[in-house]
Formats: C-alpha cells, sequence, structure tokens
C-alpha cells in the first residue's frame, strides 16, 4: 500500500514538474515570438527663442566708439540699472549686442564691442550677460529674464520679410487671445484648418473655412491659406504648433507665414 | 471519480496559474506598445517592472503624434482568472490641456470582467472630481457619470458644456465612438 501511494505522489509531482516546464517552454516561446524592446521617443524639449522684433533704424544711430574715434565719451543720463540687454550675439571681444533702456524698450539700439551706449563702453560679451565699462569702473548688465520662463534666452532678430513675403501687421487684445484658448468651441465656429501632407510629412495647415465676420477673418487670414510658419518655427508637427499654443501667454508677437495664391505671405500680430 | 476530476481541475488551475507567472509580461507590453505605435501613441521612458502575478510601469510619459499627453508615476496591470485590472496613480496631464480641465489625476482603475466580457468599467478621481465610465465594446460606445469638483464647475464650465444633467444632479456624457 505504501508503495502504492508514494508512486501515487511521485506521479503527480512528476505531472506538476511537466506542467511547470510546459508552461515555461510557452513562455519562452513567447518572449522569442514578441518584441524584445519597446517604442521609444526621445522627449526633447524645443528650444524656441523669443520672437522679438527689432528695428532696424535704430542701428543708424550707434554710440561713439572710444577706440576708433578718439572722442570723448559720451556722458548719458541713464544708469546701467534702468538698461535692458534683449540679445547679445558673439564672445568675448567679439560680437554686439542688443540694448534698450526701461523707460523705451523698444527702442533698442545695437551696440559693438569697444562702442559707447548711454556713456558706458561695452568691454565683453559673456553667456548671459555683458560687461560694460565707464570711469575706471565695470559694470555687469544680464540678459533680460523672459517672465514665466526659467532660462535666459537670446532674443531673435525676426528674419526680414523676403520680397515674395509682403508683411501685415495688426493688433490683437490679450483678452482674445485668452478667450479662444478657453473656448476652443469658439475657434472651430469660425474658422476650420486642415493638415496638408507632402510626402508623408506635414507641409502646413490649410484654412478650408473662414467666417468672413470673425476675429480670425479680421486678422486677415483667408480662406485657401496654408499656414506654414508660425514666430519662425516650421509648422510640420503637431507637436510645434502646441508648443507655440502652450506659449501663447508669454509672447509678445505671433508672426504667421501663409501661402497664398502662391506667394509667401508674413501676418504680424501684435498682442496688446 | 470526484477526486479525480478534483485532481484534473487543480491540474488545470496549476497549468493557467503557471503560465501567467511565467509569461513575459515586459515583452507583451511591448507589444502593445507596438500595437499603439501607428495610432501616434508613445509610451515612453518608462521602467517594466515584472511582479510574478502583475506587472508595473514607472514614470512613463504618453504622447500622441509626439505631443506630450500626460505623465504618469505608476500603473500597475493585474491579470487574474476572472477579471483583469489596470491601476493608474499621479497622472499629471499635459500643460496645454489646462485651459481645459485640472492637469492633476489621483488615480485612475480600468476593469475588464471575464463574466461580463462586453464592458469596460472606468473609475477616476482627481482634481476634476469624481468619475464613473461604462464603454461598451460591441456598441463602441462611452458612458460617463461626472461629479465634478467646485474648481471644475467654477473655473472649467465650458468643458462641462457637452454633460447632460440627470435627474439626480449627475452629469452624463454619452457619446458612440
Amino acid at each position: 500500500m505504501n508503495k502504492l501511494s508514494s508512486l501515487n505522489y511521485l506521479n503527480i509531482i512528476f505531472k506538476i514538474l511537466i506542467i511547470l516546464i510546459i508552461t515555461k517552454g510557452i513562455s519562452f516561446l513567447l518572449m522569442w515570438y514578441l518584441p524584445k524592446e519597446g517604442v521609444n521617443q526621445n522627449i526633447q524639449e524645443n528650444y524656441h527663442p523669443r520672437y522679438q522684433r527689432v528695428k532696424f533704424s535704430n542701428m543708424l544711430s550707434r554710440g561713439k566708439s572710444t577706440n576708433t574715434t578718439g572722442t570723448n565719451v559720451s556722458s548719458g543720463n541713464t544708469n546701467i540699472t534702468n538698461m535692458v540687454l534683449k540679445g547679445l550675439y558673439g564672445k568675448d571681444s567679439h560680437g554686439f549686442i542688443i540694448i534698450a533702456t526701461k523707460s523705451n524698450p523698444k527702442k533698442t539700439s545695437i551696440v559693438a564691442i569697444g562702442e559707447d551706449y548711454q556713456g558706458y563702453t561695452l568691454k565683453t560679451i559673456l553667456i548671459n550677460s555683458v560687461v560694460f565699462y565707464k570711469n575706471g569702473s565695470e559694470y555687469i548688465l544680464n540678459l533680460e529674464k523672459i517672465k514665466k520662463l526659467s532660462n535666459y534666452i537670446k532674443a531673435q532678430i525676426q528674419e526680414t520679410p523676403t520680397q515674395d513675403a509682403p508683411q501685415q501687421q495688426k493688433y490683437i487684445s490679450r483678452q482674445d487671445i485668452t478667450y479662444f484658448s478657453t473656448n476652443p468651441n469658439q475657434v472651430w465656429k469660425n474658422i476650420s484648418i486642415q493638415e496638408v501632407r507632402e510626402g508623408g510629412t506635414i507641409k502646413g495647415f490649410k484654412v478650408t473655412g473662414i467666417n468672413k465676420n470673425s476675429k480670425f477673418a479680421q486678422l486677415g487670414l483667408k480662406k485657401g491659406d496654408l499656414i506654414i510658419k508660425a514666430n519662425n518655427v516650421k509648422l510640420d508637427s503637431y507637436k510645434k504648433v502646441i508648443k507655440i499654443y502652450e506659449q501663447m501667454n508669454d509672447l509678445d508677437f505671433i508672426q504667421i507665414v501663409v501661402i497664398r495664391d502662391g506667394e509667401r505671405v508674413e501676418l504680424v500680430y501684435e498682442i496688446n | 471519480m470526484i477526486n479525480k476530476i478534483g485532481i484534473k481541475l487543480l491540474y488545470i488551475l496549476l497549468f493557467i496559474f503557471s503560465l501567467l507567472y511565467f509569461s513575459p509580461k515586459e515583452n507583451i507590453y511591448y507589444f502593445a506598445e507596438n500595437q499603439l505605435k501607428p495610432q501616434g501613441v508613445v509610451i515612453a521612458q518608462e521602467t517594466v517592472i515584472d511582479t510574478g502575478f502583475s506587472f508595473r510601469v514607472e514614470n512613463a510619459t504618453v504622447l500622441y503624434r509626439s505631443i506630450n499627453v500626460a505623465d504618469i508615476k505608476t500603473a500597475t496591470f493585474k491579470i487574474f482568472l476572472l477579471f483583469n485590472k489596470l491601476n493608474i496613480e499621479n497622472i499629471t496631464l499635459s500643460r496645454s490641456a489646462k485651459n481645459f480641465v485640472p492637469l492633476k489625476v489621483d488615480e485612475v482603475n480600468i476593469k475588464h470582467y471575464i463574466v461580463d466580457p462586453i464592458h469596460i468599467y472606468i473609475d477616476a478621481t482627481g482634481q476634476f472630481g469624481q468619475l464613473d465610465a461604462t464603454y461598451n465594446l460591441l456598441q463602441n460606445s462611452i458612458s460617463v457619470t461626472l461629479k465634478p469638483s467646485k474648481l471644475l464647475s467654477t473655473k472649467y464650465k465650458n468643458t462641462l458644456n457637452k454633460f447632460k444633467k440627470n435627474e439626480s444632479g449627475e452629469l452624463i456624457y454619452e457619446q458612440a465612438l
């Protein structure tokens, strides 16, 4: 009897082992058949430089150079704390900067190394700041901090509109932007936009319909326009569109390039 | 006779449980990820941990057409004989949704019962309030019951436009997909 019982137990253990081997075998087969790696995508924070318009007419009224002209340093009344460094291009003793006063931040000037601005001589360009020199002392001026962004970013000079990109500048209120961003239904009631693909990639976004009495029509958009760029960013993915939408509250200007009747048209909106 | 049937039943159960235990869950997850890719959905930067009868995905970022949709702290898949459950905790929706919904979702549970194979049950809680939903696999339709939080009711009124109020004051959304 004991012998039989032991045989039974051995039989059960043997069957359990067989089951475990079979299931392990099946899992090995599955493992061999199924993919060994998942889908991954590198998430890169897009660097979208701040879109900023610079009046190039201001370049004509540069400060005087102490090195080249030998004339006296002009004694400006503006204190360095009242200056705003809008952009810098170059490093150490080469390059130029875009600067303005806090009282008139839109009136920018371009100052090269060795030139004067409001009585201060530009000495060195650093990564995020510049060094000015006046009366034997050095002054550091940091790059303008863009509100709501953690990093200092370099201002970007807007591309000069080409002959085939006629420019139209209009104004848009921040309230309108806030209203449409919180009421997307109102957007799609007034305008319909469809992606246009070419060879598998997005070429732009076509305005397929527009309410003639809507804000969008007032802003200069027309049915058939193919929107290809916004703030110098090529709109070839939804990601880029969303990125601009996310930054909307931080923008002072919106620039859109559309293809209209085969021609590039630049639409510029100042947000106020 | 009954003894023999009982033993065979135990063998079958052992087979199923050991298959569940030994199954290459990580590879099955990767397979599911590959199926989602053509739809534009990518789950990125995640860590997959096999815990025997379940498996866990940690610190995942969900992207749709390369757009960051949500960040998920933990998602646990539990596979049992009678029901399967996916529990997702600490979800932060993308900043681009901030004008439509509150961004923090505490927990989402997605359940599927073998005895009720045509329905998937979803419940969720977060800054938006409380939500119960049922997805009908046969009709491809969804029914959502929402108990909105004060935040959702006051700051995100436009989002609630698509919901209808029922007799008991709950917000209902029904849609064939």
